[in-house]
């Protein structure tokens, strides 16, 4: 088949989508090499140094070690997931990039009171001040015009219909994992004796802050364990 | 909710159908100005007040107002004239204003410099040619664009004869033009004190309206607020794609205001064409906002309520839906220069007119050259959206005099400029434009030199880029659309637009702020060497841009939802 060029791409949604389909026909490695060669730099990797997050660092810097590796610090992670990033930043010497926002913890909380006990509206609320806000900072700050991304359609219903390549913000957004099963990337990390997340072997599935993560437990699918179950994404990949 | 009308609003109500004091003001002997009000007035009868920027301190020094003048404008759709036309309108240049003759990017004459006291006189002399200047300014639909060359197929002259009907049908019916300009006497309460698609307020703002015939988008159908883009099958017309909610102007600073690219609303027949287009004025008329005059435009209007609002809306008004859009493409905007022939057996010549000024100066005698031309020239001339001039429909046996008059008089540019040069396009600006910010016209050649000497450096001579300036961020150089865009920020200071394309389909974006020539050209300097080293083969700068990622794609990027035919 014929690849649609990027211009074309970026102007036109059909262009674009047969551009996914072939890069649908590709795996990760392919996907990867793929961006980095072809969409316009500077390239940006996020990475929440969550359960799973090895699989995609390790792919991406293997190509390209200086690839700058944004991890948002909310100042709520878990101990675990601080110690977790300064050991994949020795072992992979990643090139990390830690974004915090405007606002203190504590002044946040003198201030507006623990929002992440405030219904949807104070979790969303949170999730602008914790996550949104320092992200647009990187990407801004980081001259980002191809952001690299680690969602995967299996991890949750939200995350279904992700394409392999976006445009989003004016930005190029590319999810190499989109089709990889949790199957996968333990095959991955087994390869690349690649380390998971501590809490992982604790039934944690998705990691991201203290007071509204919890464990995989009976009934509860994986998207239930984020948010007290009343949402799934914190909005920085999805409007 | 309930702001107040705009200051414009009460003066278009108070107007009685836009004669407000204008025979007074035009009486009055002791001002070179007219009365406050009428300045917005005068608009809608082709003109407007400016002063000479240039002496303005000077005259502030000598405690004298402002060095007074009008620019008038002619209202001429898709910008044909006889020869005998363009002698009478010669004779008016030299006669009554600068000298000049301003081509413009929107198929108009302008004449500029003309005083208060000769102010009538020259609306008789246009007149007489048989040219008027009925709202060629203001809040109305303004002067209709065509495709430049509709001579080349049976389906131009179609597209030509539909534009020309619609812009009568457009045009005010007010008979105040008449009795102020040309001394008819006034019929109270007569026919004309009735404006059927306009209402005694007219529009919110500015209309404008553009008809092109792919492959070629010279008219840049996508910065106009209405567009029709003629589907041609098998050689004839069968009909329109329409496109509504462009426009290029914006102010610095103002978040809220931009430039946007037209949306396709669907395909229409031929004989819909009068019902879609009062439908889509009306509804503009009755929903576009009155009380702040820079979010009055109908691209505002889509933005805020919707295309599909908007679409229902209009059928309501039509009682007949519109159609899916048809396929189409477009190739590139721009002029082609030299001898085009046509299936009628006339061929056409396409001169560059830099900056659109028909001037004599000692480099060329451009006025005095299509003086001669019109002497022997059994066609006629045709205005292109690009500034430029063509010869229009000669006879084999007449092309060579034309090629010698061409050659005597400097008027064969188009013949070795580089292409930088040729699709350049530049607005008025100072002295007279009383919007400018900066200089454009009269810095273009300066620029361009300057711009082909980098082009030298990085042997990308012969490379087409396409280069708009506009002194103020309205754009009527429609600069929103070039590949490399200079709009003025202040005296010798520009923001730097790069990432247009080639076709009239994207929307440059803001590189640098607010730089003066040495950055300008440092910039273009730098991206001129990486283009001329990664671009890929047949690859415009702009594309290259966006490919390599010096600038970023749209936020809103599909205007064009046709299929690829190419």
């Amino acid at each position: 088949m014929i690849v649609p060029d990027l211009v074309s791409a970026a102007e036109d949604d059909r262009a674009l989508e047969e551009l996914n389909v072939w890069l649908e026909s590709r795996d990760a490695d392919e996907r990867i090499a793929w961006a980095l060669e072809t969409l316009p730099g500077h390239h940006v990797l996020s990475s929440s140094f969550g359960a799973q997050s090895a699989a995609l660092l390790h792919l991406v810097t293997r190509h390209q070690p200086e690839v700058p590796v944004v991890l948002i610090d909310t100042g709520y992670l878990f101990p675990e997931t601080y110690r977790f990033a300064d050991a994949l930043t020795e072992r992979l010497s990643l090139n990390l990039k830690v974004y915090r926002p405007e606002i203190g913890i504590a002044w946040m909380e003198a201030r507006l009171g623990r929002l992440w006990e405030q219904g949807l509206e104070g979790i969303e609320r949170y999730n602008r001040l914790r996550k949104i806000e320092p992200m647009r900072r990187a990407l801004k700050e980081l001259g980002a015009r191809t952001w690299v991304a680690g969602l995967r359609r299996s991890q949750s219903e939200s995350r279904r219909n992700i394409r392999v390549l976006e445009l989003r913000e004016g930005r190029w957004k590319i999810h190499p994992l989109a089709d990889w099963t949790d199957r996968d990337i333990w095959n991955y990390a087994q390869q690349h004796k690649l380390p998971y997340h501590p809490l992982w072997e604790r039934g944690y599935v998705s990691i991201g802050d203290v007071h509204t993560t919890r464990a995989i437990a009976e009934g509860l699918r994986a998207e239930d364990t984020r948010f007290f179950g009343l949402k799934r994404e914190c909005g920085l990949h999805f409007d | 909710m309930n702001a107040p009308l705009s200051a414009v609003e009460k003066i278009k109500s108070e107007s009685r159908h836009l004669r407000g004091s204008l025979i007074e003001s035009l009486a009055d002997p002791v001002t070179g100005a007219i009365a406050d009000s009428d300045t917005q007035l005068i608009k809608f009868h082709g003109s407007y007040q400016q002063d000479d920027r240039d002496l303005r301190d000077e005259r502030r020094r000598q405690k004298l107002e402002p060095a007074y003048s009008f620019m008038i404008r002619t209202r001429l759709p898709g910008g044909v004239v006889t020869p005998e036309q363009w002698l009478k309108l010669d004779a008016i240049a030299t006669g009554h204003a600068n000298g000049t003759l301003r081509l413009t990017t929107r198929q108009a004459f302008q004449f500029h410099g003309v005083v208060k006291q000769d102010l009538r006189a020259t609306m008789q002399a246009i007149n007489a040619s048989l040219i008027d200047t009925i709202a060629a300014c203001g809040d109305v639909n303004r002067n209709v664009m065509v495709a430049a060359n509709p001579h080349e197929s049976r389906a131009h002259a179609a597209v030509f004869d539909w534009a020309a009907r619609l812009s009568e049908r457009l045009k005010p019916k007010t008979r105040a033009y008449y009795e102020i300009w040309l001394g008819e006497e006034r019929v109270a309460g007569g026919e004309g004190d009735f404006e059927p698609v306009y209402g005694a307020t007219y529009l919110p703002r500015k209309f404008k309206i553009a008809f092109a015939v792919p492959p070629v988008n010279d008219v840049d159908v996508f910065a106009h607020d209405l567009g029709f883009v003629a589907i041609v099958e098998r050689g004839g017309l069968v009909g329109f794609n329409v496109t509504v909610g462009g426009g290029m102007g914006a102010t610095h600073g103002d978040a809220a205001t931009y430039p946007r690219l037209a949306d396709i609303l669907g395909f229409i027949a031929p004989e819909q064409i009068f019902a879609v287009a009062e439908a889509i004025v009306t509804t503009q008329r009755d929903f576009g906002d009155r009380t702040e005059r820079k979010h009055a435009r109908l691209k505002y209007t889509i933005a805020d309520r919707g295309l599909d609002w908007f679409k229902r809306e209009v059928e309501r008004r039509t009682g007949f839906a519109i159609q899916p859009a048809r396929p189409f493409a477009f190739e590139r905007s721009g002029d082609r220069f030299g001898w085009t022939d046509s299936e009628n057996e006339r061929s056409h010549l396409t001169l560059r007119i830099e900056a659109g000024r028909v001037a004599d100066n000692s480099a060329r005698r451009q006025l005095s050259g299509l003086r001669a031309i019109a002497k022997i020239h059994r066609g006629e001339f045709r205005l292109t959206p690009n500034q430029n001039l063509i010869v229009a429909n000669v006879a084999a046996d007449d092309r060579a005099a034309i090629d010698a008059l061409v050659a005597d008089y400097g008027l064969d540019e188009f013949r070795s400029a580089t292409p930088l040069r040729l699709d350049a396009l530049a607005c008025v600006a100072l002295p007279t434009c009383a919007l400018a910010m900066a200089e454009a016209e009269r810095y273009l050649p300066d620029l361009l030199s300057k711009l082909e000497a980098l082009l030298d450096k990085h042997a990308l001579r012969d490379t087409p880029i396409l280069l708009r300036i506009s002194g103020c961020p309205n754009g009527c150089s429609r600069p929103y659309l070039a590949e490399i865009a200079l709009v003025g920020k202040a005296p010798g200071r520009y923001n730097l637009m790069l990432g247009g394309d080639v076709r009239g389909q994207r929307l440059n974006r803001l590189h640098r702020e607010n730089i003066d020539e040495p950055a300008i050209l440092a910039e273009l300097d730098a991206l001129f060497a990486r283009y001329a080293a990664e671009r890929h083969e047949g690859e415009g700068f702009g594309d290259f841009l966006l490919r390599v990622g010096v600038i970023a794609p749209a936020l809103r990027p599909i205007t064009t939802p046709m299929e690829i035919t190419t």
